[in-house]
């Protein structure tokens, strides 16, 4: 192989792995995620700023108490008690999946595969 | 030094594009059986292991069997090997590629494979076996690659490969011992329960593996301007006689006490695999012909006469490695399933799509190995 | 996984014992578990096989079990996803009832499941820690954590571990799922976990519930006042390939 055509495959290369880093420089910033938040409660497990980051670590505790630990107590909240349940729990308060959890997951394309297994169905809503 | 496995003769890129065609037919049917789950292969319920994980047994004996041009080499310092270590170490490279690509197309969740990283399982022999392939993988990549890199340079090897090459003899050993394991240690499953497992897998590795090393240095010989030395490939055939005796003696003993001692569990799938059971007889014809095949070329191997030969020994070690793959790579690991726990048997046939990813992690094996080989060659060519 | 505190405290009044009293001292001690007071919770189940015998065509257990954990009916018998289901004596127990001459008796069918071994092989076996034993017998899967590698269906010798070939959504209609319970995806391995969901929460597993003849009798091995115990008592009983030595949690009341 001649120089040159190694210099461009070389810079061909690393345009194209330039290239996400650009378009999302050059285009407009995306409005932030406005997921529905319920209207009926006005506190969630954590305070919300905490649940806003780390909403994914207390489900994974809360998966392993109840699958790996056996631990099915259930939580207090607002007076309510609630079990450590993603279908149970979570989707009780927030109900439209579509509204809140995919507005955020949507919007960061991140797409957690727990829906695989556990159940949301429209009709579980009361 | 890897730039030579870009420069190539008509020939070597025909070989490439060969095999890459095939690899991307089973990356197609992959991906078809990511979309539509295990469910396109030909295992089922009771034969919940098939072609790929055959595959992957069968080919951590071609890796481990680097040992035996590494170990005459280094430890008796037998001089004829000189030129085929590095071939050896680059075959067992490739080969522990496909073996980690045969474990990979068989999870029904790969996305999740590093979890057996994450949560460590010393008890399982599969998370061993993950570990010690891991190394296997590396120490030969490095050695190989230093060995040939100050060659390359015409500079003598650096001193800490000596100990890697040292560390890597029982490493190929405990490979194909821990992959033994896997099956000898489990309950219930009469074929695999057996102290005899790791023993019968070591000797067939080091029957099948040189014998695919004699094939390939033939065709390294005839097909560029390498030449390995007849010598070296005479040296081989006399370690592939010693370890097909073995082999062939080690189901023999499995035959033996299998049937003497007139146990009926212990005896069921070797009925199964030669004569059937039920009317289900699917595998037969593949054991009659491993068997035939086996002592045809016993014969072959142990008479000086036909085993010096560079006519009959490529024919012969050729039916070698057909023979322990039908045996190794499709009786041994099918067979234990048959009959089930609960006594039904349920045959298994892979289907296209499982057949066509199984030839798709061959090719890109081989590609690995051509590329491997071509540096090697153009290396020794100009050193 | 995180230890509990109280876990650790066992385990370091344990190895202290055994470092003051030697073996001896340790068997008694934990054999009693003055630690945890009573009799060490061990899950277990019978099944009386002169009223389940009698119930041919009987599938009210593995029908409830079915449905409220969602397991999909795939018709394809080679392909299916069974937690619990009923098969023939002598397949059950081919060195024993296998080879007796009463073809009737070897016919007749009775209930297989997970047997919840002591000493379960699948558990041994697994790679990620995804199959484990609790500490009251129960062989539990995260199906988080499976990888999909069906080590556990080659080492378990009873045949009760079953793989998702295909999406088990596509064999579950809508209206029949229970919401409450989570389905499986295509490339997990799944078996029978003792409805841990209702044992965990002070109930018994559906299975037993759903018997009319009363043929499953659930309870603590360790206890000698259980219903089990008291099953068990001055009848014999078999357990699937005793000779292996894993232990089995479910006894056959002959
Ligand atoms: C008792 C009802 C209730 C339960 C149960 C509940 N939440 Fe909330 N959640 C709320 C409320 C109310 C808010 C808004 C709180 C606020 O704004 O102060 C909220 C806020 C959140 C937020 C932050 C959203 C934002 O943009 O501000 C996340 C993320 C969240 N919840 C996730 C979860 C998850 C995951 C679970 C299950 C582990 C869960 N919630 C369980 C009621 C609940
Ligand atoms: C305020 C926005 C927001 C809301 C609302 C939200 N999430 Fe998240 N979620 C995130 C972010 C950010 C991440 C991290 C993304 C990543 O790591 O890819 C995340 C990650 C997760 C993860 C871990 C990802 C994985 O693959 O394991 C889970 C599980 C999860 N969310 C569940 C939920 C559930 C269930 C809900 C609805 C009850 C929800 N989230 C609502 C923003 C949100
Ligand atoms: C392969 C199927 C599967 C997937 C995928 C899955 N789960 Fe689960 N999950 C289960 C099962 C089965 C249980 C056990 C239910 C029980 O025993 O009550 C469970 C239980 C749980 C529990 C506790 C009990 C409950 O009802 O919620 C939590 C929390 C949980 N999972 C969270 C998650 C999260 C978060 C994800 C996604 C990152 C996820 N799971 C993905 C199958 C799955």
């Amino acid at each position: 192989m001649r120089k040159s055509s190694i210099v461009l495959i070389s810079a061909a290369l690393a345009a194209l792995l330039a290239s996400p880093f650009i378009v999302s420089l050059l285009s407009p910033p995306s409005p932030p995620p406005r997921p529905e938040l319920p209207r009926d409660v006005k506190e969630c497990v954590r305070p919300a700023a905490q649940m806003r980051a780390e909403h994914m670590v207390l489900l994974h505790q809360w998966r392993d108490d109840v699958v790996r630990r056996g631990d099915r107590r259930e939580v207090m909240i607002g007076g309510v008690s609630y079990a450590k349940s993603l279908t149970g729990s979570c989707m009780k308060c927030h109900r439209h999946k579509e509204k809140f959890c995919d507005r955020c997951h949507g919007a960061l394309s991140s797409a957690p595969k727990c829906w695989d297994c556990h159940v949301y169905r429209k009709e579980v809503r009361p | 030094m890897i730039q030579k496995a870009f420069h190539g003769g008509k020939l070597y890129w025909l070989l490439l594009g060969a095999l890459a065609a095939v690899a991307a037919a089973g990356v197609w049917f992959y991906l078809r059986q990511l979309e539509l789950g295990l469910s396109v292969t030909g295992m089922v319920r009771d034969v919940s292991w098939g072609l790929y994980i055959a595959q992957f047994t069968f080919f951590v004996g071609v890796a481990a069997s680097a040992v035996t041009v590494v170990l005459p080499y280094y430890l008796h310092d037998h001089r004829a090997f000189g030129k085929i270590t590095i071939m050896g170490e680059f075959l067992a490279v490739s080969s522990v590629v496909m073996c980690m690509l045969f474990i990979f197309v068989d999870l029904g969740q790969p996305f999740r494979v590093l979890h057996v990283f994450l949560y460590p399982s010393p008890t399982s022999p599969m998370f061993w076996d993950t570990v010690v392939l891991f190394g296997y993988l590396v120490l030969n990549l490095v050695i190989a690659w230093t060995v040939l890199g100050a060659e390359y340079r015409g500079t003598p090897p650096p001193g800490w490969v000596r100990p890697l090459i040292y560390l890597s003899i029982p490493w190929a050993v405990s490979i194909h011992t821990i992959t033994a394991f896997l099956y000898a240690g489990l309950p219930g499953r009469h074929l695999w329960l057996s102290a005899i497992t790791a023993a019968r897998f070591l000797a067939s590795a080091f029957s099948s593996g040189p014998s695919l090393l004699i094939l390939l240095c033939m065709a390294v010989r005839r097909f560029t301007t390498f030449d390995p030395g007849k010598e070296a490939i005479r040296s081989m055939g006399k370690i592939v006689a010693y370890a097909f005796s073995a082999h062939v003696f080690f189901i023999l003993l499995e035959i033996f006490t299998s049937f003497y001692s007139g146990v009926g569990s212990h005896r069921e799938s070797f009925v199964y695999l030669f004569r059937g059971l039920e009317g289900h007889a699917a595998l037969a014809p593949a054991l009659w012909a491993s068997a035939i095949l086996a002592l045809a070329a016993l014969v072959l191997i142990v008479v000086p006469k036909t085993r010096n030969s560079l006519r009959v020994l490529p024919l012969t070690v050729a039916m070698v490695f057909v023979s322990i793959w039908l045996e190794k790579g499709l009786g041994f690991v099918v067979g234990g399933f048959i009959p089930s726990p609960l006594g039904a048997v349920t045959e298994y046939r892979p289907t296209a799509p499982e057949i066509f990813i199984t030839a798709g992690v061959w090719a890109l094996g081989f590609m690995l190995l051509a590329a491997f080989f071509k540096v090697f060659i153009t290396v020794r060519r100009e050193a | 996984m995180k230890t509990t505190r109280r876990e650790l405290l066992k385990r370091g009044a344990k190895t202290g014992l055994l470092l003051l009293g030697g073996t001896a001292l340790y068997e008694v001690v934990s054999g009693s578990e003055l630690l945890t007071g009573g009799a060490p919770l061990r899950h277990a189940m019978a099944v009386d096989l002169r009223r389940c015998l009698q119930e041919e065509g009987c599938d009210r257990c593995a029908a409830a079990c079915h449905g409220a954990h969602n397991v999909p009916r795939i018709a394809d018998e080679l392909r299916a996803v069974k937690w619990i289901w009923k098969d023939e004596m002598g397949r059950i127990f081919p060195e024993t009832v296998g080879r007796i001459a009463n073809a009737e008796l070897r016919e007749k069918k009775t209930v297989v499941l997970c047997n919840h071994c002591t000493n379960a092989p699948c558990v041994r076996v697994c790679p990620t820690g995804a199959t484990f034993s609790r500490e009251d017998g129960i062989v539990m899967m995260d199906q988080h954590r499976c990888i999909g590698c069906r080590y556990c269906m080659a080492a378990c010798p009873y045949g009760s571990r079953s793989f998702n070939w295909y999406d088990p959504r596509r064999f579950l209609s809508e209206d029949a799922i229970n919401p409450d319970y989570p389905t499986r995806t295509r490339g997990v391995v799944e078996k029978c976990d003792f409805c841990a969901e209702r044992l965990d929460t002070g109930g018994r597993p559906l299975c037993v519930e759903a018997c009319r003849a009363g043929a499953l009798i659930h309870g603590n091995l360790n206890d000698p006042g259980s219903d089990l115990r008291r099953a068990l008592q001055g009848r014999f009983a078999l357990r699937r390939r005793a000779e292996l030595d894993t232990d089995p949690g479910i006894y056959y009341l002959l």
